[in-house]
């Protein structure tokens, strides 16, 4: 990849970096949020 | 009633159940979709596309960059649409989805912002140079950190949603006003020699890998929207069982 | 007209008693530009470079500070009902606010800033413009600021929060007006960035005062 390869290649980490971040974020939300709520409709049958 | 017409479809999405169910069917072709795009988007940037004979092989930078800077744009173009939709059409989906929106935005923009960095160090032999789109671009970044900022201040999700959507539109108003300025700014400041990503001269073997990635970012930014409106409404229903729940116990105990 | 007449003449009037009247904006202008050659350095020809900058940025920051409390205080005590009940446009109140802030910010700035541009080695023919540019380009700043008040109005402390909304936004009204300076102190023609910076503040008028009410309007139910 030339004399540059480093920057090529540490951009492209960069950019997985952010969004892998992202994805994680928005996953770890989206369990919790639907434990949370589970719990709480599960107390209010009970 | 039985000759009214189906409401159209924004409209059935105003109910969270429907809005649930679509997404669900939705999310995992959009998933599939993502993951192809993005295989033979990078291996095409990596193995097909060939170097440019300025920038040599630090083009395949732009394939990542330049699409992270439309997707930018993008998510600020619909976050203007679902603030219309607060503010006009009261849409109830519309503040759902621009809160969801917001941070998506803003890490395109960081993206857009970092491999522009990686990029700049090699051909122009600084980490930043104060050239007209990296400057744009930034304070596009600090305009989505105002927005999200603002959500977090104001903890009454409804209040919030009329502040942000308010200060979404003022924005929209003033990015082309800041993106003329800037632009403007920099031909008096700068010599015209300095390189330019994604120039004018684009060699069409590099435009296939380039869109792409492009379409790859979109089919990410509408998973990851479909996620995170999911998980608000969810946070949102929670708020109401507990506020529910809080009454109940009161009244119970009082 | 009459009431708004009256809530010009309260601004001044509470301006001048909470101490944010005209003289200390002033003050504060003073204060900024007199740490500057500290920071830099007693450098008469690199302060003269950077000065249409520095009097620009002071600018922009005095008429940053005090615009947190510029519709809280009125917000607090209810003198934002009032108006509402007495059937005068919140668009048209929201505008005279902007006006009254700015006849004690922008417009005493304005005026002072040639003799501080002579303290900072400005050229002389660059005087002229430079308060010209002031005097039409503060009233956007002042408006920006306007929408960020309405926008953080229900917050304790917004202040800061303020600031980081604000500042993007005037980033063009600094750019042309560092310019117009800029431009007439290398004794070029600097009626461009002037008419740009009209430009940008007649945008203003028209934006600022609508936005400003809708989120006033907005955070009060």
């Amino acid at each position: 990849m030339g004399q540059h390869g480093a920057f090529i290649v540490a951009s492209y980490i960069a950019t997985g970096v952010i969004l892998g971040a992202l994805v994680l974020a928005s996953l770890l939300a989206n369990r919790a949020a639907a434990r949370t709520l589970a719990m709480l409709e599960k107390e209010r049958s009970a | 009633m039985e000759n009214a017409a189906k409401p159209a479809l924004w409209m059935r999405l105003a109910n969270p159940a429907a809005f649930n169910a679509l997404a669900d069917k939705l999310l995992w072709p959009l998933v599939i979709a993502c993951l192809a795009a993005f295989a033979y988007g990078l291996y095409g940037s990596f193995f097909t596309s060939p170097a440019d004979y300025q920038q040599g092989e630090t083009v395949r930078i732009m394939y990542i960059h330049v699409p992270a800077a439309w997707l930018a744009l993008f998510t600020y173009a619909g976050m203007s649409v679902s603030a219309l939709g607060t503010l006009v059409f009261r849409h109830p989906m519309a503040d759902v989805a621009q809160k969801a929106a917001a941070p998506i935005g803003a890490a395109f923009t960081l993206i857009c912002l970092i491999t522009g960095s990686f990029w700049g160090k090699p051909m122009w032999g600084t980490w930043w140079e104060w050239d007209a789109r990296l400057t744009s671009v930034l304070i596009l970044f600090l305009i989505y950190l105002g927005i999200i900022a603002l959500w977090r201040a104001i903890d009454d999700p409804l209040r919030g949603a009329r502040a942000v959507a308010i200060l979404t539109l003022v924005g929209a108003v003033n990015l082309p006003i800041i993106k003329f300025s800037v632009d403007w700014w920099y031909t008096l400041h700068q010599p015209a020699s300095v390189f330019r990503m994604g120039g004018p001269t684009i060699h069409k073997s590099m435009l296939t890998p380039l869109f792409v990635m492009g379409l790859a970012y979109l089919l990410l930014y509408f998973v990851l929207l479909i996620i995170r409106m999911k998980t608000e409404l969810m946070n949102r229903r929670i708020e109401r069982l507990r506020i529910a729940a809080a009454d109940h116990a009161a009244r119970a105990g009082g | 007209m009459n009431a708004l007449w009256q809530v010009i003449k309260r601004e001044w009037v509470l301006a001048r008693r909470i101490g944010a009247g005209a003289e200390l904006g002033l003050v504060f202008f003073l204060i900024l530009i007199s740490v500057v050659p500290f920071a830099i350095g007693a450098d008469q020809k690199l302060i003269g470079r950077i000065a249409p900058a520095l009097l620009w940025l002071a600018a922009l920051l005095a008429t940053l500070l005090g615009l947190d409390r510029l519709l809280q205080a009125d917000e607090e005590d209810g003198v934002v009902d009032h108006l509402l009940l007495s059937g005068t446009p919140l668009t048209l109140v929201m505008a005279t606010k902007a006006l009254a802030h700015w006849l004690v910010t922008g417009l005493p700035l304005s005026l002072a800033a040639p003799l501080l541009g002579l303290m900072l080695a400005i050229e002389p023919q660059a005087m002229l413009p430079l308060a010209l540019s002031l005097l039409i380009g503060t009233p956007a700043l002042t408006l920006i600021g306007l929408i960020g008040a309405a926008l953080t109005v229900s917050l304790k402390r917004g202040g800061l929060l303020l600031s980081v909304l604000v500042l993007p936004l005037s980033i063009p009204t600094l750019i042309f007006g560092a310019t117009v300076v800029k431009e007439a102190a290398a004794g070029r023609d600097y009626s461009t960035p002037l008419m740009l910076l009209s430009g940008v503040s007649l945008l203003m008028l028209v934006i600022a005062p609508v936005a400003a009410a809708g989120a006033l309007k907005h955070a009060r139910h």
